[in-house]
């Protein structure tokens, strides 16, 4: 088989998998499973095998062209560079981790059919944003996507967090989205195609784009809402009301990862125009900086994961606001491996805990031996995430706080140097506050004193092998692949420079050891203060018991996000700063300021119009018809001898009146 | 004779019937009306045969072969119009044509009518034979 | 030959002329009649009167043989199978002050004005024409004979197939109103069944009539002040009336079943027998004519107490169908007649219209012995107004008593 029939197989797997699934899902229980797991793992396999042919190389470039559209030309078109190869094998092998691990997760779950074919379909639509070579299609995965995600979330919708936040991830990621769409037609307006490298060829041309930075702006509202960047972030740590593998998914390869992929692919596009690389730039500086505060202040696990998530794809954006997409799509790969380890091993620990409180868990006991295989690889994701060398995540995190620093040199025509800086100073900063959240995160979860933990027999062998095959890429991928990488990239270097390797370290151990400091500052609080409330059926599967969890998060603490909790060494470090970073710095409430209270407001005044002014007309006219009505319905005595009369009076008249016709009277 | 004596007595002894049919409760006595009706009828068609034959050149009786007709079917619709008012007598326990008011508009619901009450009837039945 | 009018004015009329409108004077008139009079037999007299008229008009207009058709068919047949109708549907005997439907005044106008139009096109349109009456009569059986077996003999035999359709279709109906009459047998044993009942609670039935009667005594003589000559017909019909009234009542308060109803009929009639008040009722009857037999039915039942008069009430009303023996009844039957009379004579017809009026007409058109569904149920809701302050009444009554 051609590279090019292995490529389109990669895509066309799960979505056969997600259809076949909800076609039989009802029917055939035997199946759902296979039919989750293999297409997907087929999938994985094709991609490891595309990625192997193509190794880097020239890209392979196919299209057919299906129907002449009449004006700008829509093609199937693949495009695989050394990107797009990575990145799918990135996000088979997550999303094959991801559909073996529900199947333990979810082990109990009467919805467990529709799950894993909507996890397939996302994952085909992930794939097919990878492999497309025209923006077109690229789209329709792009939608796909969002309205999977929509589902996903939404799988706990017995509960109300749930409803909301698959409504909130779904309406925000389309505020991004119409902006995207009409960026999107703006750049073939002005490339005059929708291919990918004849757009890239219009922006090396000697005219390049008419108007790069208005492109380049709507491009980034779709890229910032896909991706979670500052403004259009807040629907992402909401949507871990959703399961945890679902989280996994979204977080660590597919929906967040598409943002930044487009835009590494188009970033030719983005460079046209300083001012938008400037934007993005500020954007990941004010995404990174913000979000890690507000993961210091979380008390839902998966909340922190979430806001680190934020970051990271902060971490991402800033290198490509300083225009090295190796450095950008280099994290994306260790990130997606060690953030979906981070998820997953999340899960394992709020089904052990029986509550997804770092709260509940600092007064548990023992919760490392119960999960001695989350404790480890979530020990090593974390060393990872706080980018502790040898760690992927160390080796990542440095080529991109080194491209950042090679352009505050003013060494590239391709960034302005402030980009440089403002990503620099934020990406330092943020690794500070990295180490310092994912210290909090290790020591509350595995490091608590009171009671002992309850036991919940063992995890499935499913999740826990998962885990450990994601550990290895968190562990070693950083350490052996920046050398190969840029081969299959750019060429740009990625091997960590000494002067941002040590500053980088150095913040995140100072981050990490003031956070321990904290903690023995503040845990002998927890004994005091009793807290915590855990499912009330530890018995069920995972899936049951998180879905508890959440929906007894905000009864049990006051809030989804956090909890009373002054054991918390967040709460010491963030001082008065914790209450504003606890709420995601109150954007909500703007938004709900800005854009929810006046829609409410409309759809009042149009409810008032339709009902008082538009159906008074309709009324009005209906008034007059019944008046008329109730008068000839009281002639309907149902006495015949007086419609007879009426029949003979009207014959009478009508005789007169022919007669006097007749006559010429 | 003048043809305008039986044309007007027909036309008042028509016109009597009409009040008759119009104003009468007993259905019965509505019968007797239409009755009326078509003897002034039958009296029109006898008077204008008669002239007729007397000036045209040929006739064919047609007005008293008609009135024989209308004899006969008068007859035919007496004996049907006894039987169905008899037999509403006996469903309604009335022969008053301004009680019939099934068709009325926004009928009294506390008045059912044999059909919607048959139900009852057998459960009745039911509960007298048991 | 026609003349012209100039030789014949209208005011030299010739002696067939004179001899048609006096003759046509009389049938106007008698058909008038027919169409007002109160008393409904007296209609389907006076209509004979108007048909016999109006064959000595088609003999002057020297139609002989429609003027014997005439008089054998409509004088002969009609007017019995009229006056048939009228018995079978016990019309009442007598005056009825509801003769006439309330559109009266509608018909009226529209006659009136259909008469006008009429005749003024029609003697507009006929003042000169003259009909020749000498010569050979236009209408003789011979003339008639060959002209209809000449020229009309095809209609002439789809009108005797017509005629067939109407016998079948005649007797189908009246087929049909037997096979309804079953009803009221099965309805009948579900009764006698309920008749077992009553005499654990006879007071109710008896109290309701009772104070019925005597509330009843006063517009009873309206009514009967209204219509009738006799302030003893008057009296004599309250008991009948109030027998009907505590039939609503009896529908009324148990608020369902058929049974009840009649088990609290019947102790009234029982009451009603057992009391005087039985007796001013037979009194009345039998005093107003003899020409009811349904009072002599009362009478009878006055007498020895019950079940044969009422049956033999039934059979003179020509619903002998229901010999429903097996109703231990005639007893509902009687009460049921016993109301008859009563409203016949005046309260069913009573122009002072009250809801009493509807009630005790359908009890009195014997309904309540038929054990018709729609009757009583009709009659529970026209009742119902006046069925209530009769409830009211009761224990006061109860407690003067």
């Amino acid at each position: 088989m051609t590279t090019t029939t292995l490529a389109v197989l990669v895509p066309l797997l799960p979505f056969l998998g997600a259809v076949a699934g909800l076609l039989t899902g009802r029917t055939a229980a035997a199946f759902v499973r296979p039919l989750a797991v293999l297409p997907t793992l087929a999938a994985f396999v094709l991609a490891v095998l595309v990625a192997a042919r193509q190794g880097g190389g020239r890209a392979v470039d196919a299209a057919t062209e299906l129907t002449p559209t009449g004006s700008v030309p829509i093609e199937l078109a693949l495009h695989i560079d050394g990107f797009a190869a990575l990145v799918a094998v990135l996000v088979g092998l997550v999303a094959t981790c991801v559909q073996i691990y529900s199947t333990g997760y979810l082990r109990d779950d009467p919805r467990y059919p529709s799950y894993a074919a909507l996890v397939s379909l996302f994952t085909s639509a992930m794939l097919l944003v990878v492999y497309s070579g025209d923006l077109m299609v690229l789209l329709v995965g792009w939608e796909v996507m969002g309205i999977c995600s929509y589902f996903l979330v939404g799988h706990y919708w017995e509960t109300p967090q749930a409803r909301a936040a698959s409504l909130k991830a779904f309406l925000v990621t389309k505020l991004g989205d119409v902006p995207f769409l009409i960026g999107l037609f703006a750049l073939a307006g002005d490339a005059g195609s929708f291919r990918i490298t004849k757009i890239l060829g219009a922006v090396a041309s000697d005219g390049g784009l008419d108007h790069p930075t208005v492109i380049a702006l709507l491009l980034l509202a779709g890229v910032a809402g896909k991706s979670a960047q500052f403004p259009l972030h807040t629907w992402l740590p909401d949507a871990m009301a959703g399961p945890t593998p679902v989280s996994a998914l979204i977080h660590a390869a597919t929906m967040v990862a598409a943002g930044v992929y487009f835009t590494a692919r188009l970033l030719p596009v983005f460079e046209a125009s300083d001012a938008a690389m400037l934007v993005l730039a500020v954007m990941a500086a004010v995404t990174m900086t913000g979000s890690a505060l507000a993961a210091l202040a979380q008390d839902d696990i998966k909340r922190v994961l979430a806001y680190s998530t934020i970051g990271q794809l902060g971490y991402l954006t800033g290198a490509l606001a300083v225009a090295d997409r190796g450095a950008a799509v280099f994290h994306l790969l260790s990130h997606g491996a060690f953030k979906a380890l981070l998820f997953l091993a999340a899960g394992v620990l709020i089904h052990a805990a029986g509550t997804n409180s770092l709260a509940a868990m600092s007064r548990t006991r023992g919760l490392r031996d119960r999960v001695p295989d989350a404790y480890w690889t979530m020990t090593v994701a974390l060393l990872a995430l706080a980018a502790i060398p040898p760690f992927s995540g160390f080796f990542s995190k440095e080529s991109v706080l080194a491209a950042a620093e090679h352009v505050t040199g003013g060494h590239t025509e391709h960034a302005p140097a402030a980009a440089g800086w403002t990503v620099l100073v934020a990406g330092l900063l943020t690794a500070l506050l990295t180490a310092a959240y994912a210290t909090r995160l290790w020591l509350l979860a595995f490091r608590g004193r009171g009671t002992e933990a309850p036991g919940h027999g063992r995890q499935p062998v499913t999740m826990n092998a998962v885990l450990w095959v994601l550990a290895i890429p968190s562990l070693a991928f950083g350490g052996l692949a920046f050398r190969l990488l840029p081969d299959w990239f750019d060429g740009r270097d990625l091997t960590p420079t000494l002067t941002t390797s040590v500053l980088g370290t150095g913040v995140a151990l100072v981050g990490g050891i003031v956070t321990y400091g904290a903690w023995r500052h503040t845990t002998a609080l927890t004994a005091r203060v009793p807290l915590g409330a855990v499912a009330a059926h530890p018995e069920g599967d995972a899936g049951a018991v998180e879905a508890e969890a959440i929906a007894s998060h905000a009864p049990a603490y006051g809030d989804i996000a956090r909890a009373p909790d002054p054991a918390d060494p967040g709460r010491l470090l963030l001082g008065p700063l914790h209450r504003h970073a606890a709420a995601g710095f109150h954007l909500d409430a703007v938004y709900a300021a800005l854009l929810v209270r006046p829609v409410l407001a409309g759809a009042s005044l149009v409810r008032f119009l339709d009902r008082e002014v538009v159906d008074a007309y309709v009324r009005g006219a209906g008034a007059l018809p019944r008046v008329l009505g109730a008068a000839v319905r009281r002639a309907q005595t149902g006495n015949v001898q007086t419609y007879v009369s009426a029949l003979l009076a009207g014959t009478v008249v009508l005789a007169v009146a022919a007669v006097l016709v007749a006559t010429g009277a | 004779m003048h043809l305008a004596y039986p044309a007007v007595l027909s036309a008042l002894l028509f016109c009597t019937g009409l009040y008759g049919v119009l104003a009468r409760r007993n259905a019965i006595l509505v019968l007797m009306s239409v009755e009326l009706m078509l003897n002034a009828v039958n009296l029109n068609l006898v008077a204008f045969d008669v002239w007729l034959s007397r000036t045209a050149e040929e006739t064919l009786h047609s007005g008293q072969a008609l009135t024989l007709f209308t004899i006969a079917i008068a007859a035919a619709e007496i004996g049907i119009g006894l039987a169905i008012v008899l037999a509403v007598h006996r469903n309604r326990g009335t022969a008053d044509i301004d009680r019939l008011r099934d068709t009325a508009e926004g009928r009294d619901p506390d008045e059912p009518d044999p059909e919607t009450s048959a139900p009852g009837t057998a459960a009745e039945k039911a509960e007298a034979t048991a | 030959m026609t003349l012209s009018a100039a030789t014949h004015g209208f005011l030299s009329p010739t002696g067939v002329e004179i001899a048609f409108l006096l003759v046509g004077l009389v049938t106007f008139a008698a058909a008038l009649v027919t169409v007002t009079t109160r008393q409904l037999v007296h209609a389907a007299l006076w209509l004979v009167v108007a048909l016999g008229g109006l064959a000595v008009e088609y003999l002057l207009l020297t139609a002989e043989f429609i003027a014997w058709v005439q008089v054998l068919i409509y004088v002969g047949s009609v007017v019995v199978l009229l006056l048939f109708g009228l018995m079978l549907t016990r019309a009442p005997i007598g005056r009825s002050p509801d003769a006439d439907s309330g559109n009266r005044r509608a018909a009226l106008v529209v006659a009136v004005a259909a008469a006008a139009a009429l005749v003024w096109v029609v003697a507009d349109a006929f003042r000169t024409t003259w009909i020749d009456l000498d010569g050979p009569a236009a209408g003789s059986t011979t003339v008639t004979g060959a002209s209809l077996f000449q020229n009309w003999v095809l209609p002439f035999e789809a009108l005797s197939v017509l005629l067939l359709a109407a016998l079948v279709g005649a007797i189908v109906l009246s087929r049909k109103a037997k096979a309804d009459e079953e009803h009221p047998d099965g309805r009948a044993s579900g009764r006698s069944r309920a008749d077992r009942q009553p005499p654990a609670r006879p007071t109710p039935g008896q109290d309701a009539a009772r104070p019925s009667a005597d509330r009843d005594h006063a517009p009873g003589q309206d009514a009967a002040r209204s219509s009738d000559p006799g302030q003893d017909t008057g009296r004599s019909t309250d008991p009948g009336q109030d027998a009907a009234r505590s039939t609503d009542q009896g529908t009324d308060r148990p608020g369902t079943a058929r049974p009840a109803d009649r088990s609290a009929a019947r102790p009234a009639a029982d009451g009603r027998a057992d009391r005087s008040a039985a007796r001013p009722a037979a009194d009345g009857r039998a005093d107003r004519s003899a020409a009811r037999p349904a009072a002599d039915g009362r009478a009878d039942q006055g007498a020895d107490g019950r079940a044969a008069g009422g049956r033999a009430d039934r059979g003179a009303d020509g619903r002998a169908a229901d010999g429903h023996a097996d109703r231990s009844a005639a007893r509902p039957a009687a009460d049921g007649r016993a109301a008859r009379p009563a409203a016949d004579g005046r309260a069913d017809r009573g122009a002072d219209g009250r809801a009493a009026d509807g009630r005790v007409d359908q009890g009195a058109d014997g309904r309540a012995a038929d054990g018709n569904p729609a009757q009583s149920a009709d009659r529970s809701a026209t009742g119902r107004t006046a069925d209530h302050p009769t409830t009211d009444q009761r224990p006061d009554h109860g407690g003067v008593r």
